[in-house]
C-alpha cells in the first residue's frame, strides 16, 4: 500500500495560548513496498506525525491517501484504515493484557467479528512471523515472558489483523543487542517476504541506514531532509546540528578527517563502507 | 584504593506476581535473578555492566540502592550493609540511582523543586539546598532550565534533571540503569558527556548499557550472563574475549568490528584499538606514512 501526505499540518490547543504547531505543511510519499524511516529529535513531530497515519489523530489541515483513498475524510471506515494500516507504539509491551498470549493476540481479530477457524489460522501465522513457538507459547501468560518475548507478541497482536502498512516506533530500544537483531530482522522479513509496507520511526542512525529504503528527517513540524539514506546521511553536518546522529561508518570518517586523514566518503553508511574508503585511501596513498 | 560497592555471594530470588513492571529485565526469571554475584567496585573508578535482558543487571543496580534486598550474600555501600534498614537513606544518598525512564522519576512540576525534592527529604538546610541545586543545575547544563515544567523539556534534558536531582544529594557513586535508552542520539550523547565529567571529578560510575559504543567508555566492563558476571576485565580485554561476548547475546562495538574488517584486508590494526576515536587516530596516523613519499 502507498500512503500520500499532503500539506499536512496539526496544532495542538488551536486558537489557545499554549497552541504548537507540531505538524507545518508536511508532504511525502510512503512507497508500496519500501522501508521508509523518519527520524529527527525527540519533538520534531515523529509521533504525532505518525498517529495520523492510521486515524488516531485529525489535522488540522492537509489530507493523507491511503492508495487514493482519503483516510482523514469523515465518511472513510476507520476500523477498516486501521486494519489496514497497523500502528505498534514505543513499548507495546506495556499494552499486553489478556490472560494468555494467544488471547491478546487474538484481541484484534476477534473484534473484527472474524470466524473462529480464521481468528486460530491469524494467531498461528502472526506466531511463526515473530518467532514465537505456538506450543510453548499460546497459553502462557504474557507477564510471564521475557521483555524482548513480549514486545513479539505485542506485535504479533497488530500482525494478525494483516496490515498492508505496518508503522512500528522503535521497535528495538531497550532490547539486548541479539534481541535488537532479531527484531529488526523480522522488520526485515516482513517487508521482503510479506510484501509489507514499512514505517520505522527510529532514533538508532545504524538501523536506518542498513534496513531503510527511504528515509525523512523531521525537524521542528517540518521535513528537513528526505531521500535515500546514502542521499540523506551525506549532509552529515547538518544532521549534526540538528542533534541526530550518523551511522557509524559516517561518523569514522568525519573522525579521521578531524584527524587531518582527507579522506573523501560522503556516501559511506556503514563500517563495511569506511573500511573499503579506508582501502581505496590507502591505495590513492600509495600511488 | 578502597571499595564503594560490594557484593559477596549475592543471591536475589524475586517472588511471583512481583516482578517489577517498570523495566522488562525481570520478568522471565523464575528462578534465581542473580546466583551468587561476588564484585567490589572502586571507589572513583568508571564500571560498564553488560548483559542480555534477564541477565540480572538491573536486579543487581536495585540490590546495591537497597530497593532489593539480598535473599543470600550480602551488598555494601561505603561499608554499609543494605539489608540494614536504618540505613537505607544514607545508602542512597552516597549511591544515587537514575533509572531508563525519565518521565518515571520526575516528581515536581517546576525543573528546580523537582531538583530540590532529594536533598529536602534529607533534611539539608534551605539555604545549603539552594547552593546545592544551582550547583547541580549547573554542573549538568540544565540551569537555564530550572524554571521549567520538566514536561516541556526533551527526553535528554529530562535525564539531566534527574541527574541534577541526584547530585544534589552529593553522592559518592551514580549507577545509570540504561539511562540513555530512550533518548535521542543528541540526549544520548548529552547524557555521556555528563556522567564522563562527573567521574572525572571523583564520582563512581556504574553505566548499565545495552550499548556497547557507551561500555568502551569506561574503565572497566563487567558482563553478566543468567545472574552471574561471566567476564571481567578493561574494554580492550572484554571485547578481545569474542566467544563469551558472542555467548552472552551482546555484540562488538562498531569500531571493532571495522577493525576486524581491516585486518582481514591486510591493515594492521593493533588489537586494542576499539573506540571509534582511537581507529580514526590509528588509521589517519597509518596513512601518513604514505605522505612522505
Amino acid at each position: 500500500m502507498r500512503i500520500d501526505v499532503q500539506n499536512l499540518t496539526h496544532i495542538y490547543n488551536e486558537g489557545q495560548t499554549d497552541e504548537v504547531t507540531a505538524l507545518d505543511d508536511v508532504s511525502f510519499t510512503v512507497g508500496e513496498g519500501s522501508i521508509t524511516g523518519i527520524i529527527g529529535h525527540t519533538g520534531s513531530g515523529k509521533s504525532t506525525l505518525i498517529q495520523h497515519m492510521n486515524g488516531l489523530l485529525k489535522p488540522s489541515s492537509g489530507k493523507i491517501f491511503a492508495d487514493g483513498t482519503d483516510i482523514t475524510s469523515k465518511d472513510v471506515s476507520m476500523p477498516e484504515i486501521r486494519r489496514k494500516i497497523g500502528l505498534v507504539f514505543q513499548y507495546p509491551e506495556y499494552q499486553l493484557f489478556e490472560e494468555t498470549v494467544a488471547k491478546d493476540i487474538a484481541f484484534g481479530p476477534k473484534n473484527l467479528g472474524m470466524s473462529d477457524a480464521e481468528i486460530e489460522k491469524r494467531v498461528h501465522t502472526a506466531m511463526s512471523l515473530t518467532d514465537l513457538d505456538y506450543e510453548k507459547f499460546a497459553v502462557k501468560s504474557p507477564f510471564e515472558l521475557s521483555g524482548g518475548q513480549k514486545r513479539r507478541v505485542a506485535i504479533a497482536g497488530v500482525l494478525a489483523m494483516e496490515p498492508e502498512v505496518l508503522i512500528l516506533d522503535e521497535p528495538a530500544a531497550g532490547l539486548d543487542p541479539a534481541s535488537h537483531r532479531s527484531m529488526m530482522e523480522l522488520v526485515r522479513r516482513l517487508n521482503t517476504e510479506h510484501n509489507t509496507t514499512i514505517v520505522l520511526v527510529s532514533h538508532n542512525m545504524d538501523d536506518v541506514a542498513e534496513y531503510c529504503t527511504d528515509v525523512i528527517v523531521m525537524d521542528d513540524g517540518k521535513i528537513f531532509l528526505s531521500g535515500t539514506p546514502r542521499e540523506v546521511f551525506r549532509h552529515s553536518s547538518e544532521l549534526e546540528s540538528k542533534g541526530l546522529g550518523l551511522p557509524f561508518g559516517q561518523c569514522l570518517i568525519r573522525e579521521m578527517n578531524r584527524q587531518g586523514a582527507d579522506i573523501s566518503g560522503d556516501s559511506v553508511l556503514s563500517g563495511e563502507d569506511a573500511a573499503e574508503a579506508v582501502l581505496r585511501w590507502l591505495e590513492e596513498k600509495k600511488c | 584504593m578502597s571499595s564503594i560497592v560490594t557484593a559477596e555471594n549475592l543471591k536475589y530470588v524475586y517472588e511471583r506476581q512481583e516482578s517489577p513492571e517498570e523495566n522488562s529485565e525481570q520478568a522471565e526469571e523464575p528462578a534465581s535473578a542473580i546466583d551468587g554475584l561476588s564484585i567490589s567496585i572502586e571507589k572513583g573508578s568508571f564500571t560498564a555492566i553488560i548483559g542480555s535482558n534477564g541477565s540480572g543487571k538491573s536486579t543487581f543496580a536495585k540490590c546495591i540502592n537497597a530497593l532489593l534486598v539480598p535473599t543470600e550474600g550480602r551488598v555494601t555501600v561505603d561499608g554499609m550493609d543494605t539489608a540494614d534498614d536504618e540505613m537505607v537513606w544514607d545508602i542512597r544518598s552516597t549511591a544515587g540511582m537514575v533509572f531508563q525512564n525519565p518521565d518515571n522519576q520526575i516528581v515536581s512540576s517546576i525543573v528546580e523543586d523537582d531538583v530540590a525534592f532529594g536533598p529536602e527529604n534529607l533534611g539539608v538546610p534551605t539555604p545549603e539546598i539552594r547552593e546545592r541545586i544551582d550547583r547541580a543545575m549547573k554542573e549538568v547544563g540544565i540551569y537555564e532550565l530550572r524554571k521549567r515544567a520538566p514536561h516541556t523539556l526533551s527526553g535528554g534534558q529530562k535525564q539531566r534533571v534527574a541527574i541534577a536531582g541526584v547530585l544534589a544529594m552529593e553522592p559518592q557513586c551514580i549507577i545509570f540503569d540504561e539511562s540513555t535508552a530512550m533518548l535521542d542520539p543528541g540526549g544520548r550523547s548529552d547524557v555521556m558527556d555528563v556522567i564522563e565529567k562527573l567521574n572525572s571529578r571523583g564520582i563512581t560510575i556504574i553505566l548499565i548499557t545495552h550499548y556497547m559504543e557507551e561500555a568502551v567508555r569506561a574503565d572497566r566492563i563487567i558482563i553478566m550472563h543468567d545472574g552471574r558476571a561471566v567476564s571481567d576485565g578493561t574494554p580492550s580485554e572484554i571485547f578481545s574475549r569474542r566467544s563469551i561476548i558472542k555467548d552472552a547475546g551482546l555484540e562488538l562495538p562498531y569500531a571493532v568490528r571495522t577493525a576486524d574488517v581491516l585486518r582481514g584486508k591486510g591493515v594492521p590494526v593493533p588489537d586494542g584499538v576499539i573506540t571509534i576515536e582511537a581507529l580514526a587516530a590509528w588509521l589517519a596516523d597509518y596513512g601518513r606514512q604514505y605522505d612522505a613519499d
